[in-house]
Formats: structure tokens, sequence, C-alpha cells
């Protein structure tokens, strides 16, 4: 699960803008370095990071089975279409970005990664916007991820008992409505905590 | 103020959730569709029909988080790309282009084509809609974008984006389809 583990490691002790902003600077890198050695040693080091996180093995492998997957084909067909070098270059790139992401994002409480953000939206509140309730958003979505990639391999299970699994239609529609019911169900949620994404309403003069 | 409140909580969350939808839809497993032979990503669908059921705000703010986060790392869109690098590279027009070319499907949905009396005229709208903005704005901005990154020259960047028109057709059509069904039964969707 994205950001919802809980945080351990060494790494945990870093604080989260640090981290992101060195998977910032780390996304830009990964794009500039040709070097076959030099992209071997940023490999090793993100390796090094993951493995930092303390996260049990099995469970890394099970997140990352589905890009692994897509590792390879990215590997088989860069190398039919272009050459060895620019397939090797294009999955290390994938993988270090990757495995970079994955040991942010395993050592970052959700919280830090909430607080992070409405530092940086911060700004916007002199555009008339509203940074609370951005941020709100922001963490929200992170959150969101891996349960609606749950909910639309639950559908398309489902649906494959029908025979319906490759019609998107049948599979998307229902994922739709689920999300939209859930959505209703967490806005009155945080309502009736007060979660107050407003400023206090001005009161009337008496 | 209780009920602009929760309308304006409704709203966020309704754009939190679309935002993880569209994430989500990028780290699924590829679907195939009908008879076609290859599998498609759905992540596009997840723009098209966040513009489409949403409308133009809503819709782009969905579409600006999912490419907030994923330029702040996250591997979230197809293929577990993420990082800055993403935007920076060779595709990264067309995830900027995500940004308006929800917002206009947004606005040619709600303001003309779920107006439509006809059903019939209604699908043929929401679909040119979602062409037009799902297709015709991302490309406007992800083929010179191609083009300045890889410095290929505009007619080969063009002629290259050609390949992924198909997939981006029949991507339009469900999302067309879904959208329109969506709209039926959640008819005030779109009362931002």
């Amino acid at each position: 699960m994205i950001g919802a583990a809980p945080a351990g490691g060494v790494l945990a002790a870093i604080p989260a803008g640090p981290k992101f902003g060195f998977l910032f600077v780390a996304g830009i890198g990964a794009y500039l370095l040709t070097d076959l050695v030099a992209q071997l040693v940023v490999f090793a080091g993100a390796l090094l990071a993951v493995l930092l996180t303390r996260v049990p093995l099995v469970r890394l492998l099970t997140m990352m089975s589905g890009l692994l997957i897509i590792v390879g084909v990215v590997f088989v067909t860069t190398v039919v279409t272009d050459s060895w070098a620019a397939a090797t270059t294009a999955v290390l790139r994938l993988l270090t970005l990757c495995l970079f992401a994955y040991a942010v994002t395993l050592s970052t409480r959700f919280s830090e990664m909430l607080a992070l953000f409405e530092r940086l939206l911060q700004p916007t509140r002199h555009l008339g916007l509203s940074p609370a309730r951005m941020s709100l958003a922001l963490s929200m979505t992170v959150r969101f991820i891996p349960e609606i990639r749950t909910k639309y391999l639950e559908v398309r299970e489902a649906q494959f008992a029908r025979g319906r699994e490759n019609s998107p239609v049948a599979v998307i529609v229902p994922l739709i409505v689920r999300t939209l019911e859930s959505a209703r169900e967490i806005s009155a949620a945080i309502d009736a905590r007060c979660y107050d994404t407003e400023p206090p309403p001005r009161r009337p003069s008496p | 103020m209780s009920a602009p409140r929760t309308a304006t909580t409704h709203n966020t969350v309704l754009i939190a959730v679309f935002a993880a939808f569209i994430a989500a839809l990028g780290i699924v497993p590829p679907i195939t569709i009908g008879v076609i032979p290859v599998p498609i990503t759905l992540q596009t669908l997840g723009v098209m029909l966040a513009g489409a059921l949403l409308g133009a705000k809503r819709g782009m703010l969905s579409a600006l988080i999912v490419v907030g986060l994923a330029a702040a790392g996250l591997p979230i869109l197809s293929g577990g790309r993420g990082g800055f690098g993403v935007l920076t590279g060779p595709s990264g027009g067309y995830l900027v282009g995500w940004i308006f070319g929800a917002f206009v499907i947004g606005l040619l949905v709600q303001r003309w084509a779920i107006r439509q009396s006809s059903p019939a005229l209604r699908y043929l709208c929401v679909g040119a809609s979602t062409i037009i903005g799902g297709i015709g704005v991302i490309y406007a901005f992800g083929i010179p974008w191609t083009s300045v990154s890889t410095g290929l020259s505009l007619r080969t960047s063009f002629v290259g984006s050609l390949t992924f028109i198909p997939g981006d057709l029949i991507k339009a059509v469900v999302a067309t389809l879904i959208a329109v069904r969506i709209h039926g039964s959640y008819r005030r969707l779109l009362d931002a």
C-alpha cells in the first residue's frame, strides 16, 4: 500500500521535505545519466535505499511484481526496436526511479506527507485558493489509489465470472458507482468530524 | 453556512477520489478490449472520465493532482513511471495535456453535450467532446513537446503519435458510453 505502511528503518528519520526533494532531483538526474557504470551505481543506491526501509522482501516483491513484468516488456521491445544499450538504459532508469519512489513512500508516514504538501501549498493562499483543502485532496488521493486498485481487481474478478472481464464498460461502471458512493460516505464522515477546511464563517453582528 | 461547506467537502473528496481513480487505472493490468488483440492501458480513459463526469473545474483539478503526484515521484503513471523525469521526457506534454484535456471535456460536456434532449444526440455530443478534449487538446500539447524534447521534427512527432490514435479513439468511445450511463443515474453530479 502506498504510504499507508508503518514507516520503518533509518530513512524514516529523514524529514519528508528533503526526501521528496531528493526524488525530484533523482527524477531529473536519471534522465541525464547516460554512462552505464554511473547508472549501475545509482541503481545500487536505489536498491540499498529500499532495503533500508526494512520492508519484508516478500512484500516488496509482491508490490513490485507488476512493475517487474512491465520492465521485462520494455526491455524486450527496446532490444527488438533499438539496441541492447538503449534497453539497459531504459530499464535501469525505470527501476532506479521506482525503487527510490518506493523507498520514499515506504519510509514516510502519511501524516508527514500531508504536512509537507500543506507547507508547499501555503503560498497559494495569496491566490485565493484554500491550501488546507488542496492538501486534504492530495493526501486523500494517495490514500485511495491502492483502495481503488483493489476495487478494480474485485470488480474485474466478478465480471470474469460472467465472462465480461474484457468489457471495459462492464468493469468501470460498477467501479465508478462504488467510488462515487464511497466519496459520499467519506465527505459525510469528514463533515461529521468537523474537519474544518474552510475559514470560520463570520459571526453575524448582534 | 453548513450547506455550502458540505458541498465543498464533497467536491474536494470527489476531486481526490477521481484523481486516485486516474492513478489506479495506470497501475492495474491493461485490458484487452473485444476482438482487438493489443491490450490497452486505461489511464487516459480515467482522464477523459474525470472531465466528462466531474465537469471542467473539478475534472481539471483531478488531472492536476495526478500529474503533481507523479512529478513528486509517485510511480502512478502507466508502466509504473513517476518522478519529475516523466515531465521532461518525450511524453511529458501528454501529461500536461491531460490537465487541459480534462478541462475542455468537462466544459463541453457540462455546457453542451449532456444538455441534448435526445439520447442518441447526447451520446454523439459527449463522444465529440471526449474526442476534442481527450485527443485534440492532449495531442496539441504532446506532439510539440515530443518534438522539442527529442529534437525530432514536428512532422515526425505527429506521424509517430498517429499510432496511438486508434487506442485513444476506442478509449473516447468507452468513456462516452460510461459517462452517459453514469450521468443517467447520477443526475446531479455536474452541479458543482
